[in-house]
């Protein structure tokens, strides 16, 4: 569990330095849409993460 | 799933919730709505200054563990119709007048819907206290390890209530608190009347827990604290100028102290839904690049934002107040009708 918070800080860490909403994919891993990203966290069975900046 | 939100076009705001005055916000939930924990907050004194990495780390771990614990029992909340700032009729009617406006920030949610409330006249003032702190229960958190109390005020709530600082916060009015966000979404929801929670601690590995009672107002804060919100922009009275703090150097000139209150007049409002206010501030003799050093006999403002913040809060329709402003290097005393 430790580790999945490391890499979550991790990727939340360089949120600022990311382009705004170049979209989605290998080079962005945080999604933008997040009816999408609702979705697809029910439908895995993950839970959300939503950081509004 | 890793979701970063810069545009609240198109966002559930039956959904997500949050204090969207805030410059970051973060939301640790389940698809189904559940919000498991929160993260984000402030408070006058800097964006960052109730935020740090460890306590990150901590609610994050806290929210991983949450959703575990969750899919053993889940209880989706109750679905809520989809309800968008678009759908703000105010809003919407704006969007149409300016359809090359797109990104919607945050903030601009409370401002559509504190006008379509006056619209309809269905607005309460007291609307305006949001998201409080725990300092306004009597409750100072750690800021590294959030469900830590550090500190208790003499004779609050909270002291009342037999909290202890080194308390470990574990559940406010029923719910689990981890976070100061937490805790800000517990007491955003309570009501703003007097009103009691049952505030739940571990201390010494022993379970404790006792009654947090709130009167009447207690919700209300002062214009310094209140001074960091965007909500402020929106409030009446309105000086009808401003502008931005003088920086040390600019102050030396002037023969003033560095930590003194000093700003300099940038704009007067000629423009937007009240015009009028800026007509009445250059009645009364205010000029651009004055130097306003004074308000109300009142010197100690910590910064433009909290001279704006205290006139919106302080100040009543039909009465008049002194300012005293620099021009040209001498003190000028200006007296200027308050307007509604």
């Amino acid at each position: 569990m430790r580790l999945r918070a490391a890499a979550l800080l991790l990727a939340l860490a360089a949120v600022p330095f990311l382009p705004p909403a170049s979209g989605e994919g290998e080079d962005f891993p945080w999604m933008t849409d997040i009816d999408a990203a609702r979705q697809k966290a029910r439908d895995e069975g993950r839970p959300l993460l939503i950081v509004f900046r | 799933m890793c979701v970063r939100v810069v545009n609240m076009k198109g966002v559930d705001l039956n959904a997500f919730e949050f204090d969207y005055d805030l410059t970051l916000a973060i939301l640790m939930m389940n698809a189904d709505g559940t919000v498991y924990h929160r993260y984000g907050g402030r408070d006058w004194t800097s964006a960052m200054s109730r935020q740090s990495m460890p306590s990150l780390v901590q609610a994050l771990a806290e929210g991983a563990a949450a959703h575990g614990e969750y899919a053993k029992n889940p209880k989706p909340p109750a679905a809520r119709p989809k309800k968008t700032i678009e759908d703000i009729p105010v809003f919407a009617e704006r969007v149409k007048k300016n359809p090359k406006m797109d990104c919607f920030h945050c903030h601009m949610v409370y401002n559509a819907e504190r006008e379509q409330a006056q619209a309809e006249k269905r607005w309460n003032p007291e609307e305006m206290w949001l998201y409080p702190l725990p300092e306004q229960a009597g409750l100072r958190l750690e800021t590294d390890d959030q469900a830590r109390v550090k500190e208790v005020v003499k004779g609050s709530p909270a002291e009342k209530a037999g909290v202890k600082a080194g308390d470990r916060l574990v559940r406010l009015g029923g719910v689990r608190a981890a976070t100061e966000a937490d805790v800000q979404w517990i007491l955003q929801n309570a009501d703003r009347g007097a009103t009691s929670l049952k505030i739940e601690v571990e201390r010494g590995g022993e379970a404790k827990s006792g009654d947090l009672k709130l009167a009447k107002g207690w919700k209300v804060q002062t214009p310094l604290e209140y001074s960091w919100r965007p909500y402020k922009w929106q409030l009446r009275p309105n000086p009808g100028f401003g502008g931005p703090d003088l920086k040390a150097d600019e102050k030396k000139k002037l023969g003033l102290k560095e930590d003194a209150f000093a700003v300099k007049v940038g704009y007067i409002i000629d423009w937007g839904d009240h015009p009028e206010d800026g007509k009445n501030a250059r009645k009364a003799g205010i000029q651009k690049d004055d130097v306003l050093i004074s308000a109300g006999g009142k010197v100690d403002f910590k910064g433009s934002e909290h001279f704006q913040t205290w006139f919106r809060l302080t100040q009543k329709a039909g009465s008049a107040i002194e300012f005293v402003v620099i021009r040209g290097g001498k003190q000028i005393k200006i007296r200027m009708d308050v307007l509604p």
